[in-house]
């Protein structure tokens, strides 16, 4: 008995030594090459981690990463996470100070002046001009200058784009067509086209869809807010978004749900809201220009081939929809910048910005646009169309420039949400903006 | 005759309806693991549908999935077994000496919401970089196997008569000797239970996971996550991980029902 | 010399899993309460920094802390009570020997025993309001589909719903046990004194089996009040913060907007809520045991 004690506390013993693995991970000794000029295999041998939400460029590169680890001779591991996980266990492995990844995916809109502020990243600039790292065919010329600046933060740049989205009034043609409805230019025109659709169907056919859930709604609504004259902050970056011209746009939006919209959209995200669209129950859809795939996969998608593609009507200020990029950054402690450079440059280089462009992710690089190959397989060119007369007049500013993004969201969600229920919109506005300050003088 | 027919007809046939609603739910998460996206995406819900075994298989095949069943396996088991190390010896001693602070710790840690252990603990493994190991993982599963299997074993010791350990005494046994030659065997069924009880709880743990596990350590209720991707929410195969990730606490109970049942309800049919 | 032997050998045996206690409980608890005097929003880079009690001064005029008060409240009654009134009709519904009971016992094992994500990420999916089963059942007998989980006012009982479809089983098992623990004699002498089936439920099975009512009702309650996966699964405290629970708005602080003290304070709040209900609910049991 006390023998099979013993060997059994032995065993536990023996298995709880790799309990201890799981850590980091040394790389072996890299071999650095000692030519003046750039070279790909500069860091052969080298370990990189790379973390990564779950998104369709991501589906692009996982299955060509074994191309770069020819190309340079390292090992690239890959974590990836579902998005409303990635955020926090990005900021986790942040805060954790001990992180070893070298590169992980951001939206400078979203973060980036938190992780600026807390010094999580390391500034590019020095790789961008360098002659031992800067690969001779990189241009970063090629890359639409919205795209890049949008990860510019003091004058330094901490993001390089992988690709730029930006918002598109997606319609169904064949519904449109059913009730004699054109393209709506205006706001007006947007709110009389799903009246006449939501009205005409009894009800069966949702004018319109959108987003309405709480933090999330905030990156279509901004199109409007910003249509309508309105802003996030003010020129002393208080919040304005009780300001005449901002309660104006939310309770457009509100109304536009509240009326002709779906029923569930304050619990509605963008997938809800874009399945709708998708099996026919709404006329129109507001949402990124990356789902274009979606609405086109005759596998996931009841109307694919019967989408039309439009930049954001036209409110009393103008057509001013957003761009927002996802982008690759490098970790400020990791061990490995330089060979994370190698990667990222790789990854966003034009060779795989076309790869993207083809399967549908919109580039940030202007050759992937403009490429003879891209034109020839295009099957959407309204969307092509529709998104570059968007890139020229958007606004960059589809989150307000601080460190609180997510609470700041979340407190004018909550307006949102207020005037898609039909309550006190000019009230909820005037919590929101009030919260909004609250919340960011407490973030000094 | 004919009055009690009827009487006992009714009585099943109530019998039926009511376990009905507990099984129905399973039965739905399983078959809409067997659709097809479009046919779970179809409005209104498809009946009668042919059946895929593509949301299965990408289950383990796309996402790693064995890792992280590993990975929760080895979690809960070293949990249950340090549990039972440490708790044993202490339920003994609730039981015989009546201990009764540890016992009213035991109530207190229960009491105290994981989120508060989290922050403490989340920065505490900062500090000795052991985030996304199984160490942190295991050491935060404790304080959920430890007082659950301390509380069950009590129980069980306190229905041991102490003749026998006094006879066993008298023999010249140290106390140690009776507590490893005598009770532990009286009390098997009950460290059976406990055991796979505390297993059953680690393997459905959520929180101290998302937080503390990594890509290395991800345990499965955090990996059926992925499921929900930029683009889309794949019904099928959230559906197909669900059942995946429920299957081993639900057959674990298959086979032992009667001991689960007296393990729950010991610590409260005493009162 | 055998009352000095006992003294040690008890310490002994149970110095092991007190120390682990202390180390694993007994300090996080100790840190929690020193972090929720200080404030420390971790994603500026700056470090903690000391503010006595104003976490809990700013927590007492959240509207936001209020209504995660009222969300808990509302949801533990109704699940608590929910689970309560059917688990206890249901065991006395049981309380006989006929074929296939432990299959039942079984079948009733399976919603405790599965794991708490897998089942509300389910029990969402069910909910939706185009593609529900629910709401697909309501439209064939002719009712008119609900948004659940969308709806602000029907967001709660929706997972109570849930809730109650998870725990009543406990809370069965356990009064079912007491049930059929209980002595004959007492039920024997009511049949001979010819007592109606309900009369002998009212005056002699509940109050025999108060006491595992009580025990079950507390072994729930502290779960109920503390409930987290389920809420963050299906809805993450959404339609905005209609659901959200005051364990859901501390995870919030903490590890979404990532403002610890607060979140710390919060936890403290919370932990003295549990431990007050179930003192309340000790008592009582103690009152009925005299």
């Amino acid at each position: 008995m006390r023998k099979v004690m013993l060997s059994l506390l032995l065993l536990m013993a023996l298995l709880a030594v790799p309990l201890f693995a799981g850590g980091k991970q040394e790389a072996p000794a890299a071999k650095q090459s000692t030519s003046a000029g750039f070279d790909w295999k500069t860091f052969e041998g080298t370990k990189i981690k790379i973390m990564v939400n779950k998104h369709p460029w991501v589906d692009i590169i996982q299955p060509k990463l074994s191309e770069f680890e020819a190309l340079t001779g390292m090992k690239v591991e890959l974590a990836i996470y579902p998005e409303d996980q990635f955020r926090t266990k990005r900021t986790v492995e942040m805060v954790s100070g001990t992180s070893d990844v070298d590169v992980f995916m951001l939206m400078p809109g979203n973060a980036l002046a938190q992780y600026v502020q807390s010094g999580w990243l390391a500034p590019l600039n020095d790789f961008m001009k360098s002659d031992k790292y800067l690969w001779p065919d990189y241009d970063i010329k090629d890359i639409y200058p919205a795209a890049l600046n949008a990860g510019v933060r003091n004058g330094k740049n901490y993001t390089i784009p992988i690709l730029l989205e930006t918002s598109l009034l997606a319609y169904n043609k064949e519904i449109f067509n059913r009730y004699g409805i054109t393209v709506p230019k205006t706001m007006n025109e947007l709110e009389a086209a799903a009246k006449k659709i939501y009205e005409s169907s009894n009800g069966d056919i949702y004018g319109i869809t959108l987003r309405g859930k709480k933090a999330s709604a905030t990156s279509q609504w901004v199109d409007f807010l910003h249509s309508f004259g309105g802003e996030w902050l003010d020129s002393d970056g208080k919040a304005a978004v009780d300001s005449p011209e901002s309660i104006a746009a939310t309770e457009f939006y509100g109304k536009l749900l509240r009326l002709y919209g779906p029923k569930s959209a304050p619990s509605n995200s963008w997938y809800e809201s874009i399945s709708i669209f998708m099996q026919g129950k709404a006329a129109m859809v507001y949402d990124a220009s990356v789902f274009k795939p979606n609405y086109e996969n005759p596998e996931k998608s009841a109307i694919s081939g019967k989408v039309g593609y439009a930049i954001i009507p036209k409110g009393p200020a103008g057509s001013i929809p957003h761009v927002s990029n996802w982008g690759l950054t490098i970790y400020s402690g990791s061990k490995h910048k330089e060979a994370g450079w190698l990667f990222i440059q790789w990854a966003t280089s034009k060779k795989m910005a076309l790869q993207g462009q083809l399967a549908g992710i919109p580039s940030a690089r202007a050759s992937a646009w403009t490429s003879p190959e891209f034109k020839s397989k295009d099957t959407s060119p309204e969307w092509t169309n529709a998104s570059i007369a968007s890139y020229k007049v958007a606004s960059p500013l589809w989150n307000p420039p601080v460190i609180p993004v997510g609470e700041v969201r979340d407190a004018m969600g909550a307006a949102i949400v207020a005037a898609i229920l039909g309550q006190d919109t000019a009230a909820a506005c005037k919590e929101a903006a009030k919260a909004i300050d609250r919340i960011l003088a407490n973030s000094q | 005759m004919r009055k009690s027919f009827i009487k006992t007809f009714l009585f099943y046939t109530c019998i039926i309806i009511i376990a009905i609603i507990p099984l129905i739910v399973f039965l739905w998460m399983f078959l809409t693991g067997l659709k097809t996206q479009m046919d779970n995406l179809a409005i209104p819900p498809k009946i009668i549908f042919s059946p895929t075994l593509e949301n299965f298989k990408s289950v383990f095949a796309q996402n790693n999935f064995l890792k992280y069943l590993f990975n929760s396996f080895v979690v809960a088991t070293f949990a249950v077994a340090i549990s039972l190390l440490f708790g044993l010896p202490a339920a003994y001693s609730i039981a015989r000496f009546k201990m009764q602070k540890i016992g009213l710790s035991l109530l207190i840690a229960r009491m105290v919401p994981f989120i508060s252990y989290l922050i403490p603990w989340f920065i505490i493994f900062r500090r000795l970089r052991l985030v996304d190991t199984y160490i942190a993982l295991i050491t935060t599963h404790l304080i959920i196997t430890l007082p659950f299997i301390i509380w069950i074993m009590v129980n069980f010791f306190e229905n041991v008569p102490i003749s026998l350990e006094e006879a066993a005494r008298i023999d010249g046994c140290t106390y140690l000797q009776v507590f490893i030659r005598i009770l532990i065997p009286v009390v098997r069924n009950g460290i059976f239970t406990s055991s796979v009880l505390g297993f059953i709880f680690s393997w459905n743990q959520f929180l101290f996971s998302l937080i503390l596990s990594g890509n290395r350590t991800m345990t499965v209720p955090v990996a059926v996550f992925k499921f929900i991707s930029y683009e889309e929410i794949n019904w099928g195969g959230l559906a197909a991980a669900a059942t995946t990730i429920t299957l081993p606490p639900l057959i674990l109970t298959l086979f032992i029902q009667k001991h689960m049942i007296k393990g729950l309800t010991s610590g409260a049919v005493k009162g | 010399m055998g009352k000095i032997m006992k003294n040690r050998t008890k310490y002994t045996f149970a110095l092991p899993a007190l120390l682990l206690m202390v180390i694993i409980v007994a300090f996080p608890i100790a840190y929690n309460v020193f972090m929720s005097l200080h404030v420390w929003f971790v994603a500026s880079g700056s470090g903690p920094r000391w503010v006595g009690f104003k976490n809990y001064i700013t927590i007492l005029f959240d509207k936001r802390f209020w209504n995660s008060i009222r969300v808990t409240i509302l949801f533990t009654t109704g699940a608590l009570g929910g689970e309560i009134l059917i688990g206890v009709l249901l065991a006395l519904f049981f309380n006989r020997n006929f074929k296939g009971k432990s299959i039942i016992k079984t079948i009733f094992l399976f919603p405790i025993a599965a794991t708490p994500v897998a089942v509300s990420l389910i029990w969402a999916m069910m909910y939706n309001y185009d593609l529900g089963i629910i709401n697909v059942l309501l439209k064939a007998v002719g009712l008119p589909p609900l948004l659940w989980l969308a709806d602000p006012k029907l967001v709660i009982p929706a997972l109570v719903i849930t809730d109650v479809w998870q725990w009543t089983p406990l809370i069965l098992l356990i009064v079912l046990a007491n049930l059929e623990s209980l002595p004959s004699d007492p039920f024997e002498s009511a049949k001979v004194d010819g007592a109606s089936t309900f009369q002998t439920i009212l005056f002699i099975t509940l109050p025999m089996v108060k006491p595992a009512i009580i025990v079950a009702a507390m072994i729930r309650s502290i779960d109920a009040i503390k409930t987290f996966d389920l809420i963050y699964v299906m809805t993450q405290g959404g339609p905005n913060i209609a659901s959200e629970n005051l364990n859901l708005y501390i995870f919030n602080q903490g590890f979404s907007y990532f403002r610890m003290g607060m979140a710390s304070a919060l936890a403290i709040v919370l932990f003295s809520i549990v431990m007050a209900v179930n003192v309340f609910l000790a008592i009582i049991r103690n009152k009925n045991t005299t």
